[in-house]
């Protein structure tokens, strides 16, 4: 790298964040003031302000990748992330690896998101300037946290002539894709926060805050759910333990804002129809963005270990102050407005949908507490009793399991449901077949050996859900149907082009029920660990495996152990699998690569975690029942999102046909429409 | 009761099952931290699942079968750690690891798992940071 080339990009780089941060101000400023004096011109300023504070946090971006991709080890942080024998596209992941790059990549997906939102929508709709200032002073924060913080741009010296390169656990295809989702859907939920404190500055006590975003609430929900179910299959299929989720905290703490935005994306609908519930949702929009923005500082501060946080930095300071702005801020600011936020009606009934939704925001917010709870009573503990303690999986599993399923239960009951006051009769006449095909789920896996209580009340809860889910679509395509012996298919394709919202979320809880039926199989879980010499086998399940050979093998990069192992039942051949232990020469540091077979029923998971001179291997081996469900509810869900995001925003038609579908509860036809 | 004060009553109730739940669950499941010096006093019940955190000696590690054990130390005391399970790809001498596990009578503590705390986890250099 030539001298000037040195001074180049880190000049550059710092010049093109301070100017970010003073046009964020700028905006900031501006943006509030346009609120103070109703003024078009100085909402213009600021909305442009923001898109061009976007296009800066841009070009930073794409300097840094540009400095990654040509290894131009002038950088620190490229020194420290890459290396020559990089593979280019792990060179383009090291942008979101370490923590300088990752707090500039948040910026930019904040800052993009915040573009879309405001960008592109008239000034003259009158949430745009607060939410402007809003969405500008979140910016200005964390371009003030990369210039006096985690400066991604600071000059190595002297230059090596190597760089560190990325660590090996990073080098896998979900990683390079997984924090991008992760981020993109934790930063998206500044769009529906800054409408909201702007629809509280401003006094309103419409639902405009979040119809008008709710489409960039639910893309963030999307690609937040998509980055943790990504993460738990990174986890799965590279750390080598046999699990997916472990409820370390930084897990945890992407697991918070996706409870409380999904209690809000299902609370938003009471107030749209109801005009309930007003001050609670401004409430759950505020603790999600807070919990975002926590998980941040979570993996950042310091304050806790594990396999997902960055080494320890003096940016959590920045945090804390920040997070206590937006909580004290934005809760004294709804205080402020409270009387202007009264219920327009009262619940009418238990069995109502508004009941539904009520009992289900309740139990998101059940697990989210207990998940909070669980991840910060060791630091509260450290801090006040000044003895460490360990808060494991067994304590979430047993307090979120039961939770969970009851969650489960609504996904079932809570559509058939009506609003306001349903007829009884008719909700037994629903409840009928899902609850037979339950029970009928109960006595076959009985008949068929299964003993777990939990497992056989899960799986059988797992059917109710499906079959009502399932009738729901029935219903939609039986009131819809056309003429002709396809009649029914044309009429499920009517109305759910209709209803893609509410389609689309069935979809949704069809795949929640996958996964919940992926996570049941854990039950019968089982496990294997031992020694083997070359031609020994072992049984573990219905599978023989024997390690047949060996193979060593040495790259550029690593030396490769290789085990082969075949694996039998019923006495046939039916796969090799080939776990590795790869030990990186130039971050010393060793990897497994699992061997995997995964089948619909059951994965044989094969680790080797030693091999010795003689050749003889350590072998660490799972059967895991059933978790490629889990993978395949993450892609029916995904489908599910990408048919909600397709329909239109609603028109008043649309929500009047939702109404004719559920010909149960006719609504009174003033009430139909709340937009 | 109208149903507004129904759901309170059964809003309370649910709240109420899942603050218990919550309480039963984390008098079972958390582990106490102790040093290799405060287990290597002697002073620990030896049924007690504690979790001892410390910095893997240097040429201690010995692998037998499936069984590793190696010493921690946190430079006042040192202790034996034996265990089963599978060592995370980032242990190895000098890392900062905590095992979860009880002391045996034999002054051996038997580890069920062992995780790694490594402080340059995602900093490929080692040595950079502390």
């Amino acid at each position: 790298m030539s001298q000037s080339s040195l001074i180049d990009s880190s000049l550059t780089g710092h010049l093109i964040l301070w100017s970010a941060l003073g046009l964020s101000i700028l905006s900031c400023g501006t943006g509030l003031l346009a609120v103070r004096r109703r003024g078009l011109q100085l909402a213009e300023m600021a909305k442009r302000g923001l898109v061009a504070t976007t296009v800066l946090i841009l070009s930073a971006n794409l300097l840094l990748l540009a400095a990654l991709i040509s290894r131009d080890f002038s950088l620190f942080y490229v020194a420290s992330y890459t290396s020559r024998s990089t593979p280019r596209v792990y060179a383009f992941s090291a942008l979101w690896a370490g923590m300088e790059g990752s707090l500039l990549f948040w910026t930019l997906t904040t800052s993009l998101f915040a573009a879309a939102a405001v960008g592109f929508r008239k000034i003259s709709s009158p949430l745009i300037p607060g939410a402007t200032a809003v969405l500008s002073a979140i910016l200005a924060f964390f371009l003030g946290l990369l210039v006096f913080g985690a400066d991604p741009f600071s000059i190595s010296s002297p230059i090596p002539q190597d760089g560190g390169g990325l660590n090996p656990l990073l080098q896998s295809p979900f990683m390079t894709i997984h924090p991008v989702m992760l981020y993109l859907g934790l930063t998206g939920f500044a769009v529906p926060f800054s409408f909201a404190i702007s629809s509280l500055i401003a006094g309103r006590q419409d639902v405009h805050w979040f119809t008008s975003t709710r489409r960039w609430t639910i893309l963030a929900w999307s690609l937040l759910t998509v980055g943790i179910l990504l993460g738990s299959a990174w986890a799965y299929s590279e750390l080598g333990w046999g699990g997916y989720w472990a409820w370390d905290p930084v897990e945890n703490a992407s697991l918070l804002p996706w409870l409380t935005a999904t209690a809000f994306l299902h609370s938003m609908m009471i107030q749209e129809r109801r005009g309930m519930l007003k001050v609670w949702n401004v409430g759950l929009i505020i603790g999600t963005y807070s919990l975002s923005i926590f998980g941040t500082f979570l993996t950042r501060s310091g304050l806790l270990s594990s396999v997902h946080t960055f080494s320890e930095s003096p940016v959590g300071k920045y945090f804390l102050p920040m997070l206590g702005l937006i909580l004290v801020g934005s809760f004294a600011l709804l205080g402020w407005r409270l009387d202007r936020l009264r219920s327009e009606r009262q619940l009418e009934s238990m069995l109502s949908r508004e009941a539904m939704f009520l009992f289900n925001n309740l139990l998101f917010i059940g697990i989210a507490f207990t998940v909070l709870w669980g991840t910060l009573y060791p630091i509260l503990v450290e801090a006040i009793e000044k003895t460490r303690i360990s808060v494991g999986p067994p304590f979430f599993n047993a307090v979120v399991t039961p939770i969970g399923l009851a969650l489960l239960g609504l996904t079932g009951i809570g559509p058939m449901v009506a609003w306001r006051k349903p007829s009884v009769t008719t909700l037994r006449r629903q409840l009928a077949l899902p609850l037979i095909a339950g029970t009928a789920t109960v006595l076959a896996l009985a008949a068929a050996g299964v003993r777990s209580a939990g497992a056989l009340f899960a799986m059988s809860l797992c059917s109710f859900v499906a079959v009502a889910t399932i009738a729901e679509f029935a219903q939609g395509a039986r009131a819809h149907r056309g003429p002709g012996p396809f009649g029914y298919i044309s009429g499920l394709r009517r109305v759910v082009g209709r209803n893609r919202r509410r389609y689309g979320g069935y979809v949704v809880h069809l795949g929640v029920v996958l996964i919940f039926l992926g996570l049941s199989g854990s039950a019968f879980k089982q496990t294997w660990t031992g020694e083997l010499k070359p031609g020994e086998s072992f049984e573990i399940g219905t599978f023989k495996v024997q390690y047949v050979s060996s193979n060593i093998r040495v790259t550029d990069e690593k030396m490769i152990n290789m085990a082969i192992m075949q694996v039998s039942e019923n006495s046939k051949v039916v796969k090799t699998l080939r776990p590795q232990r790869n030990f990186h020469l130039q971050q010393r540091q060793p990897q497994s690569e699992i061997g995997l077979m995964s089948t619909l029923s059951r994965d044989l998971y094969l680790v080797l975690t030693n091999m010795d001179r003689e050749r003889s291997v350590t072998i660490k081996a799972w059967v895991n029942p059933l978790v490629a469900w889990i993978w395949l509810g993450g892609v029916v869900m995904t489908l599910g999102m990408i048919v909600i995001i397709s329909g239109r925003p609603p028109r008043p038609q649309t929500l009047r046909a939702q109404d004719s579908v559920k010909a149960s509860a006719p609504l009174q036809p003033k009430e139909q429409v709340r937009v | 009761m109208t149903p507004r004060k129904r759901f309170i009553v059964a809003a309370v109730v649910v709240v109420s099952a899942i603050g218990g739940l919550i309480a039963w669950a984390l008098t079972g499941s958390t582990a106490y931290y102790l040093t290799p010096a405060e287990l290597a006093s002697g002073s620990v019940d030896p049924q007690a699942r504690v979790r001892v955190a410390g910095k893997v000696v240097d040429g201690s590690i010995l692998k037998e079968g499936p069984t590793t054990s190696f010493a921690v130390t946190d430079s006042k005391a040192q202790i034996t750690v034996s265990t089963r399970d599978v060592l995370p790809d980032t242990f190895g001498a000098g890392v900062e690891v905590v095992a979860e596990g009880a002391m045996g009578t034999d002054g051996i503590f038997s580890a069920s798992t062992v995780l790694a705390k490594c402080p340059s986890k995602f900093k490929a250099k080692a040595g950079e940071i502390r």
